[in-house]
Parts: C-alpha cells; sequence; structure tokens
C-alpha cells in the first residue's frame, strides 16, 4: 500500500537514503497528512462539516492551521483512539465557558500573532470579560456571546473580507441573531427590537441601504469586544467621534449641566439612540412634536421657553428665504437664464443653512442669529442674482417683441407692396 | 379704396418708405445680437484649466484660502514649511465642504468629523478616499492651480 | 419696371453698363409660379432653404466658441449659453431650426411626391432633393452628439448600434462612423468633421444642381392643372412676385424660430458619462422615432432572419423604392394621376405618424 509506505518515510528521519526519498516523494503531502480531516471527511454530515467549512476560504485554514493546531490530538495517526487521545493533547470541542480562553492561546499572544500581522490587536481577551457579554458568562451565563458567535467557527474572514459576519453592513445582523431574540433577551431584560429601530433610523439608513461603509454599526457606538451601552453621561462623547462640532456646541452649552443634573442622556434625549430620526426644524418647536416645548414651559424661570421660540424663528425664516431663492433660480432656469454662478452661490447658503441648524446646539439665540445672519446675507446675494436673471428673461421677452413687431410691420410693408405691385400689373393689362 | 388712390404716387412713395424704414430696423434687430454675439466675452475660454487663486504673499504658512473651480469649491493651503497644496474641497464621504484646521494641522470635514492631512490623504473619520488634488504653480509671486495631470 | 424712382434706375444703369448679369436675371424672370390649389406647397422648398441658411449662419457662428473633444465640448456649449451674448440664442436658434428644417423637408418631399412632380422631365430633381434629405438627416443625426450630453452619447451609441446589425458592410461601417469600437471621443470628433465639413460641403454641391434645375424647368404643375385651358391657368413671375410672397413665409418662420427659442430653450443636459448605465427612455430624435419605434415592435427573429436586420434592409429598401418612384410610375410620365401610388403614399404618411406617436406614448 503506498499509503503506508509514504507514511513510514515520513516517520524515519536523518537517513541519507530517506532525505533523498524526501526530495523525490511528494513531501507536501506527508505533512499535509491530516487523519482528523480524511476520517471526519468520510465520517459525513455533521462530522463532516467542519473540514468542509474550513474550505471555503476559512482565515485560519489560508495561513495553514490544521485542525490539530486548535484541537490539540495527532493527526499522523491513523487510528482515532491515539489521535484523539488526551495524550496527545487532544481537547475537542471547547464548552462555551472556554471558547474565549480557546482563541485566546494565540490571540491574545503578541509574540505568537505576530508571525502573521504585526498590526493585529491581541487585546480582546482582555478586553471581552469587562464587557457585557463576558460578565454574564463569568457569572455562568452560557447563552452570552463569546467569539464564536460573532465570528463564525470554521468559517471564519477577517473583518475586512466583506463576507464576514463582522464587516460593518453586517455586523448589524449579527448582533440581531442574539439581541433580536425575544425570550433570550426578556430573561436579561432587555429590547429585542434594536435591530428594527436602529434600520428605520439615520444610521441605519445610511449604512444598510446607502452603504455608507463611515456610518456607525453597533460597534461603532457600543464597542466591539469590550461591548457595553454608553453610560447616561458619555453619549456625547461617543456621537462626537463623528458630530464633533455639533457635540462640541452642546458641550458648552448650558444644556450640558441642566441634562447632567436631570440625568438625561445627552444628544439621546432629543435624538433617541437606535431609530434616530432625521433632524427636522420642527423638532425645534415649543408645541407637538417639537423636543424643547418637553422640558421648556411658558412660565419657565429662565427664558428657554422664549429663547426656543426666537431659535426657531431664525431658523425658519432662514429655510424659507433659501426656499424662495432657489425657487427664483429654479425658475429663472426653466426660462433657460444661465444661474450657474447663482446655483454655486445657493450651495453656500445651504451650508449656511446647516451650520445655522448646528449651532442650534448652543442655546444661545445671538450665536444662533448671527449663524443665520451670515446665511441670509449669501441668501439675500442669490434671490439678487435670482431676480436679475429674471430681469433678464424680461429683456430677452421685450427684445423679442420688438423685434417680432418690426418683421410684422416688414411683413406687412412686403404685402402692400405685392398689391400694390399687383393691381398696378392687373389695371395695365 | 377708389381706383385714382392706386395710382397715388405719394401712396407708393409711403410704402416704399415705410419698406425702408422697417427693413432697416428689422435688420438691426437682427444684426444686434449677431455683433454682441461676436464680441468676445471677459471669460475668453470655455474650460480655462488653469486659475490664478491667490497672491502667494497673502497666504502665510498654516493658513488656507478657499478658491472657485468651475463649479466647485476648491481649497488653497499653505503648509507650516511654505508649500501650496491645492485640493476639491468637496468631501469624499457625503459631499460637505472641507475647511482648514491650522490647530489640528489637518483638513477637516465639519460634517461627520473627516479628516484628511495636508496631503489630502483621508486619515480618520468616515471619507472613503482622498481628496482630489490639483496642480499648483507659482510664477511672479501668483499662485496658480490646474487639474492635476493623472 | 422702367417706371421706378430715379435712384435705382442709376444704379442698375452703373451696374449694366459693366457687368452683364442679364442670364441670371432672366433664369429668375422667366420662371413663373401656377396658382391653384396646392400653390402653397411651392413654399416649403424654399422655407427649407430658409432654415438652411439659418443652420449656415449660427453653426458658423457656433464655430467661434464650440471646441470638439470629449472633455471640451459640452464645457464649451455650456460656455456658450452662458458666457457668450446671446449665446443661448444661436445655440436654441441652431438646434429649432435643425429640428423644423427636417419638419420642413419631410413636408417638401411629401407634397412633391403627392403632385407627382418628380414624373418626366423632373427625375433628377427628385434624386438630388432625395440625396439632400438624406443628408438633411444626416447633419441632424452628427450634430446631435456635438454638444456631447448624456442624452446624445446613449442616443448615438443606440443609433449607431443598429447599423452594426447590417451583415458584411454593418461592422465596418460602424467602426468607420465611431472612429473606434464605442462612441467615444473619437467619435465626437469624427461627427464634427462630417457635420461642419463634408456634410456641408456635399449638401452645398446637391443644393446648387437642386435649384439650378428647379430654376431652369421652373415650377411642376399638378397634373389636373396642366390639363385645364391656357386661359384659365393662373400664375405669377416667380420674381418678384413669388419671391416676395416668399420672403413673408421666411419672415414668419423667423418668428415662429425665435419664438421657440425664446420660450422653450433647447436643454444642454448633463454631460455625457462614458461609464455611466444609460439613463430611463433614451430615445432618438423624433424624426428618426418611427424607424427606431418600428425596429423596436418588430420580433426578434422573423421568417428565419433576425428582425431588426429585417427591419434595417426593409427600410433600405424602401428608401431605395422611394428614391427610384420616377422610374417607376409609368402613369405619371404618361402626365396621368397614379392613384396606387397615391394611396401608398398616404399609407407611408400614416404609418409614420402612428409609428412616431407611439414611440412617445408607448
Ligand atoms: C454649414 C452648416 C452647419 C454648421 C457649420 C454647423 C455647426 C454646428 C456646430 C458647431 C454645432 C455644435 C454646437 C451646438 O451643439 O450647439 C452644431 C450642432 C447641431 N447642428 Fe449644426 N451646423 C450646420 C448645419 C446644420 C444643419 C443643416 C442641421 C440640421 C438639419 C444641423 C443640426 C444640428 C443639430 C441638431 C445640432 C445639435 C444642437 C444642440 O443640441 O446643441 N446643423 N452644428
Ligand atoms: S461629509 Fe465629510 S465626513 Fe461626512
Amino acid at each position: 500500500m503506498s499509503f503506508k509506505r509514504r507514511h513510514v518515510l515520513c516517520l524515519i528521519p536523518a537517513a541519507l537514503v530517506v532525505s533523498l526519498l524526501l526530495v523525490l516523494s511528494p513531501y507536501e503531502e506527508c505533512l499535509a497528512q491530516n487523519s482528523c480531516r480524511d476520517c471526519h471527511k468520510e465520517l459525513g454530515d455533521a462530522l463532516a462539516q467542519p473540514v468542509l467549512d474550513m474550505d471555503k476560504g476559512d482565515i485560519h485554514a489560508s495561513r495553514n492551521l490544521s485542525c490539530a493546531d486548535c484541537h490539540g490530538g495527532d493527526p499522523t495517526s491513523e487510528d482515532a483512539e491515539i489521535a484523539m487521545s488526551s495524550k496527545k493533547g487532544f481537547l475537542g470541542k471547547p464548552t462555551t465557558a472556554k471558547v474565549p480562553e480557546f482563541c485566546a492561546r494565540c490571540h491574545s499572544n503578541p509574540g505568537y500573532m505576530r508571525n502573521y500581522s504585526v498590526s493585529i490587536p491581541t487585546d480582546q481577551y482582555e478586553k471581552y470579560w469587562g464587557s457585557q457579554h463576558g460578565m454574564t458568562l463569568k457569572k455562568g451565563g452560557t447563552d452570552v456571546a463569546t467569539c464564536i458567535n460573532c465570528h463564525g467557527v470554521h468559517t471564519i474572514y477577517p473583518a475586512k473580507n466583506p463576507q464576514s459576519s463582522v464587516w460593518p453592513v453586517s455586523v448589524p445582523k449579527t448582533c440581531d441573531k442574539c439581541h433580536g431574540n425575544e425570550a433570550l433577551m426578556k430573561k436579561y431584560g432587555r429590547d429585542y427590537s434594536t435591530y428594527k429601530d436602529y434600520a428605520a433610523g439615520v444610521h441605519g439608513q445610511a449604512l444598510l441601504v446607502k452603504k455608507d461603509l463611515g456610518a456607525p454599526a453597533c460597534n461603532d457606538c457600543h464597542g466591539n469586544h469590550g461591548a457595553v451601552p454608553p453610560g447616561v453621561d458619555i453619549v456625547a462623547q461617543v456621537c462626537r467621534e463623528c458630530h464633533a462640532s455639533t457635540a462640541e456646541l452642546f458641550l458648552s452649552s448650558p444644556h450640558k449641566a441642566a441634562f447632567d443634573a436631570l440625568k438625561l442622556p445627552e444628544c439621546v434625549a432629543c435624538h433617541s439612540n437606535h431609530r434616530i430620526e432625521r433632524p427636522k426644524d420642527q423638532f425645534l418647536s415649543v408645541t407637538g412634536e417639537g423636543f424643547c416645548g418637553k422640558c421648556h414651559s411658558a412660565d419657565d424661570a429662565n427664558n428657554g421657553y422664549k429663547t426656543a421660540i426666537l431659535i426657531k424663528a431664525a431658523i425658519d425664516s432662514l429655510r424659507e428665504q433659501q426656499a424662495e431663492a432657489a425657487s427664483l433660480i429654479d425658475a429663472a432656469e426653466k426660462k433657460g437664464v444661465a444661474v450657474n454662478e447663482a446655483k454655486f452661490l445657493l450651495k453656500d447658503s445651504q451650508d449656511a443653512l446647516l451650520k445655522s441648524r448646528d449651532a442650534i446646539h448652543t442655546v444661545n439665540l445671538e450665536k444662533v442669529e448671527a449663524s443665520v445672519k451670515a446665511g441670509l446675507n449669501i441668501t439675500q446675494k442669490v434671490m439678487q442674482m435670482g431676480r436679475q436673471a429674471l430681469d433678464e428673461f424680461r429683456f430677452r421677452t421685450s427684445g423679442w417683441f420688438i423685434s417680432t413687431i418690426l418683421i410684422l410691420l416688414l411683413i406687412i410693408g412686403i404685402w402692400l407692396k405685392i398689391r400694390q405691385m399687383e393691381q398696378r400689373t392687373n389695371s395695365k393689362s | 379704396m377708389s381706383d385714382q388712390k392706386k395710382f397715388d404716387p405719394d401712396r407708393r412713395n409711403f410704402i416704399n418708405i415705410f419698406l425702408g424704414g422697417v427693413g432697416i430696423a428689422s435688420l438691426g434687430a437682427v444684426l444686434y445680437p449677431l455683433i454682441s454675439y461676436l464680441i468676445p466675452p471677459k471669460v475668453t475660454e470655455a474650460t480655462p484649466t488653469t486659475l490664478k487663486v491667490a497672491k502667494e504673499d497673502d497666504l502665510v504658512p498654516n493658513t488656507a484660502v478657499m478658491f472657485q473651480y468651475g463649479r466647485n469649491p476648491g481649497i488653497l493651503l499653505r503648509t507650516a514649511d511654505g508649500n501650496f497644496k491645492a485640493f476639491l474641497a468637496t468631501c469624499t464621504h457625503l459631499g460637505c465642504t472641507v475647511q482648514f484646521r491650522p490647530d489640528l494641522g489637518v483638513i477637516w470635514c465639519a460634517c461627520h468629523n473627516g479628516r484628511y492631512d495636508i496631503n489630502g490623504i483621508n486619515i480618520s473619520g468616515p471619507p472613503p478616499r482622498p481628496l482630489t488634488p490639483f496642480q499648483v504653480n507659482v510664477q511672479n509671486g501668483d499662485v496658480y492651480v490646474s487639474e492635476a495631470k493623472s | 419696371m422702367a417706371a421706378d424712382t430715379k435712384t435705382s434706375f442709376d444704379l442698375k444703369k452703373w451696374f449694366k453698363d459693366r457687368y452683364d448679369f442679364g442670364p441670371f436675371l432672366d433664369l429668375a424672370k422667366h420662371k413663373i409660379v401656377p396658382i391653384h390649389h396646392h400653390t402653397i406647397w411651392y413654399y416649403f422648398g424654399g422655407i427649407t432653404l430658409f432654415l438652411f441658411l439659418v443652420q449656415v449662419l449660427t453653426g458658423i457662428l457656433l464655430l467661434l466658441y464650440y471646441r470638439p473633444g470629449a472633455d471640451s465640448a459640452f464645457e464649451s456649449v455650456q460656455f456658450i449659453i452662458t458666457q457668450v451674448k446671446f449665446g443661448w440664442l444661436i445655440r436654441s436658434l441652431h438646434s429649432w431650426s435643425a429640428n423644423l428644417m427636417v419638419l420642413a423637408a419631410f413636408i417638401h418631399m411629401f407634397s412633391n411626391f403627392f403632385v407627382q412632380s418628380y414624373r418626366k422631365p423632373r427625375e433628377f430633381t427628385w434624386l438630388s432633393g432625395m440625396l439632400l434629405f438624406g443628408l438633411t438627416l444626416g447633419f441632424g443625426f452628427s450634430g446631435y452628439l456635438l454638444p456631447w450630453n448624456e442624452l446624445a452619447f446613449f442616443a448615438t451609441k443606440v443609433g449607431t448600434d443598429i447599423i452594426g446589425v447590417v451583415p458584411v458592410v454593418g461592422k465596418p461601417l460602424l467602426i468607420f462612423l465611431r472612429g473606434s469600437e464605442d462612441v467615444t471621443g473619437a467619435t465626437l470628433n469624427r461627427f464634427f468633421g462630417f457635420h461642419v465639413a463634408l456634410l456641408p460641403l456635399t449638401f452645398l454641391g446637391f443644393l446648387t444642381i437642386h435649384l439650378l434645375f428647379v430654376q431652369d424647368q421652373g415650377m411642376a404643375e399638378p397634373i389636373s392643372y396642366s390639363k385645364l385651358p391656357k386661359e384659365k391657368q393662373r400664375s405669377m413671375a416667380f420674381f418678384p412676385n413669388f419671391v416676395l410672397r416668399d420672403l413673408i413665409g421666411w419672415l414668419f418662420v423667423l418668428i415662429i424660430l425665435t419664438l421657440l427659442a425664446l420660450f422653450f430653450p433647447w436643454e444642454l443636459g448633463k454631460k455625457a458619462d462614458l461609464f455611466a448605465s444609460a439613463p430611463a427612455g433614451i430615445k432618438p430624435e423624433w424624426y428618426f422615432m418611427f424607424m427606431f419605434q418600428t425596429l423596436k415592435l418588430l420580433p426578434s427573429t422573423l421568417f428565419f432572419i433576425e428582425g431588426e436586420l429585417l427591419g434595417i434592409l426593409g427600410f433600405g429598401l424602401g428608401a431605395l423604392l422611394w428614391a427610384l418612384v420616377p422610374f417607376f410610375d409609368k402613369r405619371g410620365s404618361e402626365n396621368r394621376s397614379n392613384p396606387f401610388l397615391r394611396i401608398i403614399g398616404v399609407a407611408i404618411v400614416l404609418y409614420i405618424l402612428a409609428m412616431t406617436v407611439a414611440g412617445y406614448v408607448l
């Protein structure tokens, strides 16, 4: 049996003949000798699945790690008893509680991981125990996420691979596997509709629908290995990762202290957390769906109520003026007058409106009004250009009317001439 | 109209004068736009590829100015060591206009805290790509930008 | 004429003393224009001519600022309509006049078909007219691409694709037209060359022939008119009576043209992007619509031939027969009306109308 022969060749070291034979024989195959794969494949069904999974582009397999590198045992032995004996270091399938440790043997060893990548982090294990998942696991709860629940088991892709379950666009679905499980979440007293809320909100729309990889997935706010909900007092720190200028304005505003005192969760107090609605100027209202009216009332000791009304009025005025300017430009464009310059400025004024909407987070009327004023100045210019464009159209139209009248007169003249001419010839004949 | 009137030379003269007058006026109405069209406009070229955007001395190191390039905003910045760099100022994330932050030494997008280094490379935040660079030339104290040759 | 005013008399004499342009005047003068129910159709040739002159004038003006090339064509047209004084007018006029010219040419051609004016001795006038009509369509097709906007780009792509279907000559012809495998900047430069040099030269050549023929032979009389007794045949002199009427027609067309240019400015749209996917609703210019729509409605295979190919061959054959109709119409050459051809003509008009409408509503 050739099988046996090769086997023997592999086991006998050092002899000259052998090394010569080694060069000639399929050396690679000897090294890859892997009884785990061979047997498990043959056994089929669930027992074969790990092998099949490994062959789907698993990162470990592609780095030439074999079954035994994680599970221990002796893949060179044909005998299952020997190959999977604890004497040979066989570990088998780790229990849920043991999974983090199982992975951490390599993944928290910087010296070892450096063999594969110099930039790969090795602090996940440590962080994990600080996470809600890890803390629960430590307390004996085994229905929490360990490494494999998010990353998969035998088909693991690096996070930068779009096929990965932890690729940004896939993260929400991955978390939802557990966090959307009603029974499980009820057990821990948690919300199970987070995914639905997130997907309906601005961030979910941006990431899941527009595939904007810059938009936050669950882990961008909650962390990944050290996942915890951000505390009430640090929400703004999380949001400011991206919404830097808005957060700055908020943190320097009187709202910061007031919210702290009331234990209101900063940004989330108005904007909510998962189901974040696209902001509307209506939010500034003191009535109806407006946020300001939720805390401020007409008999406020401070000026909050009044300020809210005035801030809203300022923003509204800029928005309305801008809409008017835009419709002027639009009207001129429809009439065929070129308005490129004005459109460019209009974009500036839209930027100014964005800035003013940002400025409301200072809840400082003067600052908002200053910002609005800057926007209004630009908008005025746009309107003026729009009016000029419409004037230009009027100039064109009147020019057309004048020339048309002249041409019509010319037509009449020619017609008179024809008549005169023909009457003459007629009367002659 | 009576028969005699038809032969009235006054009337014929009138028609000729009328025709002449209206004819010349109409010709004017046609020629006016045509001649205006022939006068070269202020901007003499359809696609000016090179734009003068600033004076060298007006821009101290570690500051920036905005300029308009075609229909797009541009940003010209002078680095701390005195060099000029220019980019299309449109953020590669969602298209907000970026600005230079001398305090951070980066080009910054206020919308989602996107950052680019002074070479326009996206270094943090959502922007997926570097900013589009312009070529910058300084001549006789004037700074010119033009589309970068790829 | 002797009773003209003194000054013009002197001027004439001054000229006559030096140059003898009698033959030219004779050519204009000897022609008479019959007066009958269908005199109105005589105006459409002149209107087509006027619109062509407008095209030449505005086209030359556009050339002052237009710059061919994939990265300058669109920008330069934009420049014309935004920066150049009355540039919007010139461009809009050129576009509208192009469309009206095609329309006028259609009317001119069909009216001549229906009064059988192609019949002996005007066979070659008809043939040269057919060539002029084809060149006019060529002007429209090549000019449409020149602003290098999205719609034009895709319409040209589709339009030239159709040519590629023809066996044997299709593919080489396609490459010749496009200047490359695909519609690219090379196509634009080529079309520009066709549009402002090749076509105008050819057109002017045939136009001269066409006009000389017409001027020499005079206006064709409808068959019914030619059978009237001599004293019942009313007519007017071509010069100056008809020419002045022509002039009135031209001035009306000028008014309509400027009205369209001002109140319905020709859109420029978005710049062509070679890599963008085609926007919805790519349509050819209206005058190609009936052919486009026919090809669309044909089943993919018909009598073992590719439907599209069959359609193209059909149109080719149709155009050939149409051009050769003076040589078919035996009754016409015997100065008799041909009801069969009239029915066919009506059917063709109805077909074109129906397919054009279908192209826009379906
Ligand atoms: C000597 C004669 C002509 C010259 C020099 C000329 C020149 C030009 C030029 C430079 C353009 C590009 C500018 C532009 O797109 O606005 C153009 C466009 C065009 N031309 Fe002409 N042309 C001539 C005759 C004609 C004729 C006879 C027709 C039609 C039957 C025609 C139809 C068009 C059309 C449809 C366009 C596209 C208009 C647009 O969308 O802007 N041209 N021509
Ligand atoms: S638009 Fe610039 S970071 Fe989002």
